[in-house]
């Protein structure tokens, strides 16, 4: 039985993006993986629900560290790890092959942890989770907590969650939550270099998204939950370029056809004509220009592997 | 300086009343324009005087010669409305120097509307083939004095002459004149070859020719702020075209595409030209094969 610590409520976090929508018609990503949306986000019929991933990989990749690190206790830490799907895979076999380590997997979406209890009750790894914003500062209080025990932190970030988030603001919460020594494996879509057939490539991808339902269905999700008729708009892609760390950022949004009248947490609503609601991100990188903003953030790359879209990056905190 | 009507003579013309039409339509003009001035210190006139002459020299056509001459009257006289041009020189007249005049999204006494100017003056050029000579005749001597314009209008001027005009310049022979007749004849088989049913869809098809072509088109214009200036494609097809377009590898920075659920019509791409040069006979050329280092 894996046990859910929580360190923030569901109903805390619903506050907060529905508090960041009121203001600025932005819909933190995180909402997306909130109560239904886990239905969403696992619907089979989403363009990337058959996207193959290479876990052998990055097992070798963590396994290189934890074999430098045989006598020290080690906190496995995935943020934003939703059902634990790929985390489980990797580190099970890490297990099996004789490795020893904690793993804590932290998500701000109580749906999606439950999913992980299922996911991980057969893993014979020593297995928590976590149900806390990352992003807030009195993280790492909690976070150190409950690692306490642990000599040296790995966190990684799968299925490019890194992209989910304003890249200055969470370097800086990373290069606060990791010490000197602690590492951080990052799984992310990128390329050496984006030329402009690969962002044509891209754009032709994520344009099918916004014509496909299901993934209609998922990005539009947070505005179905709060009470907004989806069908009195459109969906909407545009691509610009992150100023932090200049990767290709794909942005889907909804766009209101006419005048909008709903009710959000007992509070009448409005979007006007042609409004624009900020949904999601997916951020492509340019992996040199990562490394090199991330290296100024105090982590220094150590190894990558994988390439051709997904690449996985080791860095180590200094 | 006082400039006399010395390029045609009644004898030229077919009849005293064409003559007359367009002697009324140079001392109109020349009194709508007194005291102006061009940004190159010329006497605002001189810019009609030399459209004036050459469209008669190229086509002997007195109404679109009138027209040339009060071209700019609407656009840069307080006291010309459109009324005034159609009520003195008759509708032909009229509609020829509406086509031309900025600032409209329709035709004076007419229903259709267009978004955008290109749009508006090719629909024009399909009514009366002379207002694209008038257009091509206006536009070339406009860049005779580009130079003369801020940076980005220069750059604006250029590209739009050479995605839209050069190519309709060819199409109609412009630079090597037929008659009238030939060259509404050729510009109706242009269209239909290509399918070009709407003003929009022969925009776009001089567009996209002008992407294979631009290589070779002359660029005599100043280039030299590309980064001042954002432009825009419209349409999957028209991005793609752009992407995959050799000519422009390395040499365009998109800095936004978008698009809307439910149709590929609606994406837009906007991108600059990375840099430009000034060559050393003091034209600048676009970062293209013709490039030169500064």
């Amino acid at each position: 039985m894996i046990h859910i610590n929580t360190f923030v409520s569901e109903a805390a976090v619903w506050t907060s993006i529905v508090e960041g929508f009121r203001k600025s018609r932005v819909v933190e990503q995180k909402a997306c993986y909130l109560g239904a949306g886990l239905e969403r986000y696992y619907n089979p019929n989403r363009t990337s629900s058959g996207d193959k991933y290479n876990y052998a990989e990055v097992t070798q990749l963590l396994a290189k560290i934890l074999t430098d690190k045989k006598e020290l206790n080690v906190a496995v830490v995935s943020l934003g790890c939703g059902s634990c799907e790929t985390d489980k895979v990797i580190l099970q076999q890490l297990h099996e092959a004789g490795y020893s380590f904690s793993f804590f997997g932290v998500d701000s979406s109580m749906a999606m942890l439950y999913k992980a209890c299922e996911v991980l009750d057969d893993v014979t790894f020593e297995a928590r989770l976590i149900c806390a914003d990352f992003g807030l500062p009195d993280f790492k209080e909690e976070l150190d907590k409950i690692t306490g025990d642990c000599d040296i932190k790995i966190c990684m970030f799968f299925g490019n969650t890194l992209g989910n988030l304003d890249q200055s603001y969470i370097a800086d919460i990373l290069k606060n939550i990791l010490n000197t020594g602690d590492y951080l494996l990052l799984d992310v879509s990128g390329f050496e270099t984006i030329t402009d057939s690969i962002q044509a490539k891209l754009f032709v991808r994520y344009r099918g998204y916004i014509d496909n339902p299901a993934d209609g269905a998922f990005y539009l999700g947070p505005l179905s939950d709060f009470n907004i008729p989806v069908q009195g708009g459109k969906l909407t892609l545009s691509i610009t370029e992150d100023e932090a760390t200049s990767a290709q950022v794909f942005k889907f949004g909804f766009k209101a056809n006419n005048s909008t009248d709903f009710v959000l947490d007992g509070m009448e609503l409005n979007l006007t004509p042609n409004e624009h609601v900020e949904l999601h991100h997916i951020l492509i990188y340019d992996l040199n220009k990562l490394a090199k903003f991330l290296e100024s953030k105090k982590f220094t790359l150590q190894d990558k592997v994988g390439g051709d879209f997904t690449t996985q990056l080791l860095f180590k905190r200094h | 300086m006082n400039f006399s009507l010395d390029f045609v003579t009644p004898s030229e013309c077919t009849t005293q009343a064409d003559f007359e039409l367009i002697e009324t339509a140079f001392t109109f003009a020349q009194t709508a324009h007194r005291g102006q001035e061009r940004k190159s210190g010329e006497p605002y006139f001189s810019h009609l005087y030399a459209v004036g002459k050459v469209t008669w020299e190229k086509y002997r056509d007195a109404e679109l010669t009138a027209a040339a001459l009060l071209h700019d009257t609407v656009e840069d006289c307080k006291t010309v409305e459109r009324a005034d041009i159609y009520n003195t020189f008759g509708n032909t007249v009229g509609f020829l120097v509406d086509a031309v005049t900025k600032n409209y999204f329709d035709f004076y006494n007419r229903e259709e509307k267009f978004d955008e100017k290109a749009e508006r003056i090719l629909w024009a050029g399909e009514q009366d083939i002379r207002t694209l000579l008038l257009k091509l005749a206006d536009r070339e001597h406009n860049l005779s004095t580009v130079k003369f314009l801020p940076p980005n209008k220069q750059v604006r001027m250029s590209f739009e002459t050479q995605a839209i005009y050069e190519p309709l310049k060819k199409i109609l022979s412009y630079n090597d004149p037929v008659s009238l007749r030939e060259t509404a004849e050729r510009h109706a088989t242009f269209t239909a070859a290509y399918k070009l049913h709407t003003p929009l869809q022969l925009r776009e098809h001089l567009f996209k020719e002008t992407f294979e072509n631009i290589d070779r088109d002359s660029y005599p214009v100043v280039y030299a702020h590309p980064e001042s200036i954002v432009w825009r494609v419209d349409g999957m097809k028209m991005y793609l075209s752009l992407v995959y377009n050799k000519i422009f590898e390395n040499r365009i920075e998109f800095v936004l595409i978008r698009a809307t659920a439910g149709s590929d019509d609606d994406v837009q791409a906007f991108f600059k030209f990375k840099t430009g040069a000034v060559a050393k006979d003091g034209t600048v050329k676009m970062n293209l094969s013709s490039y030169k280092t500064h």
